[in-house]
């Protein structure tokens, strides 16, 4: 189009990222930050952080279950484990015969055995699924938007890949104190060397909308229930007898918990015992002990004892039925990490980071190389104010998300929704803020705003959960001290952009001309500035 | 314990195998003692060598998480790996130096390691 | 005075060789992509949940491929008549999957 591919290609990539670069952002980072949902979820629920692990959890569980849910037909504990450090019950009572719907829920301080009950919170799964579907508008048109932008990051990716014609002799380069090179060389970098996970991430998130933007493609299933593999007793054969507490507590879970770990490796995360309390009791053990991506969901597998203590069945871990299931299920998994341990979890949260600065850089390079040739032009003061309000302003919203978090009374009605609004809210200001101060001033005020708002968050949870740092220091709670840290750590990246911008040279906002300046390919040849390779990238 | 001995070993042998790649880089090069790119054959010898260590810290990150999940774990390495490499040059150009002449006192003799 | 409305019908053509173009791509594009994955996924014999991931991860990698090319033609036009006649090749190549 432009005279040879690499000019067509930069063309391409150009546009295909600039025009929803301000909602990739967005999406990349609520993305990133999604792959802890769980554990934002916890620390945005600090009645949580008294819970410490411990041995007597177990004991703890079966107790409350026997006098709470004697009758029940099965029980679930999901003991402690490395993202939870509560220990969650369910039950399903007898009644309820095979109907599907969930049962009561319960959670308990492991060390105490007493119930915890946590207030309402968006939490983690608000920022998980505003990143797929957005918030407030209809799910489907809300996925539409996402797929439409996720397909023309996949071409920029793409696009960006095949214009950049140093790739391999500029892998490891990065320039700073250059101005416009500077960003070149760091869009490059957290664009090329995450590279693998850019693509990944990209066509996994857009094959997992593909039910929505391939409508021609949808595959009538009807559900076929999973036959368990044991019977259900019907109400009738109900003994009414509730189970002994000392029987229960007698019974080898233990060693059927020490044998599955034994097994597999990893620790046992959740105990379904189905009869429980009767002679026919079973016992379903199952852990993260997958192996298998391909496998999709059910690549677990799980150890089914009796009450005797002896294996009595294994229900092994599914497995791809064909090459394309097996691909699918891969990317699938690898996309919303549901199989990863904590190496893993961080090592793609890291991948994530870069994404996120590589959308981010790119966004505001756009804006410097174009700086002194359209400073007043619509299109460029457009995107310089919209990349204020996307990028710094959304990093207040977050601040100012989790803040809200603990300001508002606990036992507030529809408190999840007041804390969305207020989100939304900061948002709002600061991208209207960031329209009319869309220069120094603007970036400095809004990423010194949110650098102090992250700054303090370790202070404001220390004052307002139901336990002090210290607390969680010494009982080792890693997610709420893992938040804080990243917090912090965060704070400090943003405090040093806001120093950055302020100690860097002004370009003052120009006001909107009224008649546009002449295309570039119509303006008197400009001299390269020394040193400013730019044009070998773009 | 022993996974994080797996993990060090596999990221410390994916870094060193990225500075030996980095060195295919005038400027990267330069502050070595090979104080220019180096030759074809040279250039053969340390991507070598830096493939070599990669494929032992991909054989070792299989072992601990089999295929499937192992290879993701290396790729994750790579990516931190690579980027660390990137930031220890700009940043700590004496560390980059100081590792990179051991690594290549590795490839071959010293008295040949200057380019005529 | 005359260079400017030269320069200005320049710009115009420009505009609409880019919104030509980018209409091809887009709607042509998901056409394209939708039948020649459909094409090969009957054509492999897949059927069931198999032919909707199988078609799911085509789709995206061809509808990628797409938009580049198009791009990459020197002329507007002639990104015009390849793209199409593209675009009835998968038709046919559907319209011969779905009918064994």
């Amino acid at each position: 189009m432009k005279g040879n591919v690499r000019k067509s290609m930069t063309w391409l990539h150009t546009w295909s990222s600039i025009l929803v670069g301000w909602l990739l952002f967005a999406i990349f980072f609520t993305g990133t930050l999604s792959f802890f949902r769980t554990e934002i979820t916890y620390w945005m629920q600090p009645e949580q952080h008294a819970a410490v692990p411990n041995e007597k959890a177990l004991e703890h569980g079966l107790r409350y279950l026997a006098i709470n849910a004697p009758n029940a037909s099965e029980w679930q504990l999901s003991l402690p484990d490395a993202r939870s450090n509560t220990l969650d019950l369910s039950w399903r009572d007898a009644n309820a015969g095979n109907e599907r719907r969930r049962g009561p829920r319960v959670m308990l301080n492991p060390s105490t055995g007493e119930e915890i009950k946590v207030r309402e919170t968006a939490g983690g799964n608000f920022l998980y699924r505003f990143h797929f579907e957005l918030y407030g508008i209809d799910r489907t048109v809300g996925r539409w938007i996402v797929g439409v932008v996720s397909m023309m990051m996949f071409v920029a990716i793409i696009s960006g890949v095949i214009m950049h014609r140093k790739i391999f002799a500029d892998f490891f380069m990065f320039r700073p104190k250059k101005k416009l090179l500077s960003w070149i060389d760091g869009h490059a970098i957290s664009a090329v060397l995450a590279l693998p996970f850019h693509i990944m991430i990209t066509f996994s998130g857009l094959i997992l909308l593909g039910a929505t933007l391939l409508p021609f493609n949808s595959e009538e299933r009807v559900r076929h229930r999973p036959q368990g593999t044991e019977v259900r007793q019907n109400a009738q054969q109900q003994n009414l007898a509730s189970p002994d507490i000392n029987a229960l507590l007698a019974l080898p879970i233990s060693s059927m918990i020490a044998h599955a770990e034994r097994t597999w490796q990893v620790p046992v995360e959740s105990l379904s015992i189905t009869h429980p309390g009767k002679a026919n009791a079973q016992f379903t053990l199952s852990g993260n002990n997958r192996t298998q991506l391909s496998a999709g969901r059910g690549g677990s597998s799980a150890l089914v004892f009796n009450a005797q203590g002896e294996v009595i069945n294994e229900r092994p871990a599914s497995v791809a039925a064909n090459a394309s299931q097996a691909t699918y299920n891969y990317l699938d998994m690898l996309h919303q990490a549901r199989f990863a341990d904590t190496l893993t979890r961080w090592l793609l949260f890291f991948a994530g980071i870069l994404g996120t600065i590589m959308v981010g850089t790119g966004s505001v390079l756009w804006v410097v190389k174009r700086a002194k040739q359209q400073l007043g032009e619509f299109g460029f003061e457009l995107v310089r104010g919209s990349n204020l309000g996307s990028i710094a302003g959304l990093m207040c919203a977050t601040g100012g998300y989790f803040w809200v978090n603990r300001l508002l009374p606990a036992d507030l009605t529809s408190r999840s929704l007041w804390e969305i609004k207020v989100f939304f809210a900061i948002w709002l200001v600061c991208v209207v803020a960031g329209f009319i101060w869309r220069d120094k001033k603007g970036w400095v005020i809004q990423l010194g705003f949110a650098a102090v708002l992250f700054a303090l968050v370790p202070l404001l949870d220390h004052l307002t959960s139901a336990t002090g740092l210290d607390f969680a220091i010494a009982n080792g709670d890693s997610l709420r001290v893992g938040f804080d840290l990243m917090c912090i750590t965060l704070a400090a990246v943003l405090g040093y952009a806001a120093y950055h911008v302020k100690r860097a040279k002004a370009v003052k906002a120009k006001r909107v001309k009224s008649t546009p300046s002449p295309k570039r390919k119509d303006r008197a040849p400009q001299n390269k500035p020394q040193g400013d390779n730019s044009e070998a990238l773009i | 314990m022993s996974i994080i001995l797996d993990v060090v070993f596999a990221f410390v042998l994916i870094y060193l195998s990225f500075l030996l790649l980095s060195l295919g880089n005038k400027k990267h090069a330069g502050i070595t003692r090979l104080t220019s790119t180096p030759s074809p054959l040279l250039l053969i010898v340390l991507h070598s060598l830096a493939y070599l260590l990669m494929a032992i810290s991909l054989m070792n990150c299989i072992d601990v998480w089999k295929t499937e999940i192992g290879v993701v774990v290396w790729i994750g390495l790579l990516q931190l790996a690579s980027v660390m490499v990137s930031a220890t040059f700009t940043y700590l150009p004496t560390l980059y130096t100081v590792v990179c002449n051991y690594l290549l006192l590795v490839a071959f003799w010293a008295p040949r390691l200057r380019e005529k | 005075m005359k260079s400017q409305t030269v320069n200005r019908v320049a710009i115009n053509r420009e505009r609409l060789d880019v919104a030509l173009r980018t209409l091809i791509a887009v709607a042509l594009g998901y056409a394209f992509s939708a039948w020649l994955s459909s094409a090969i996924a009957n054509f492999i014999g897949a059927d069931g949940r198999e032919h909707e991931v199988l078609v799911r991860m085509l789709f995206f990698c061809v509808y990628c491929t797409f938009i580049l090319f198009t791009f990459i033609f020197d002329t507007t036009k002639k990104a015009s008549i390849v793209m199409t006649a593209l675009s009835a090749l998968a038709l046919c190549l559907y319209s011969i999957s779905t009918g064994l």
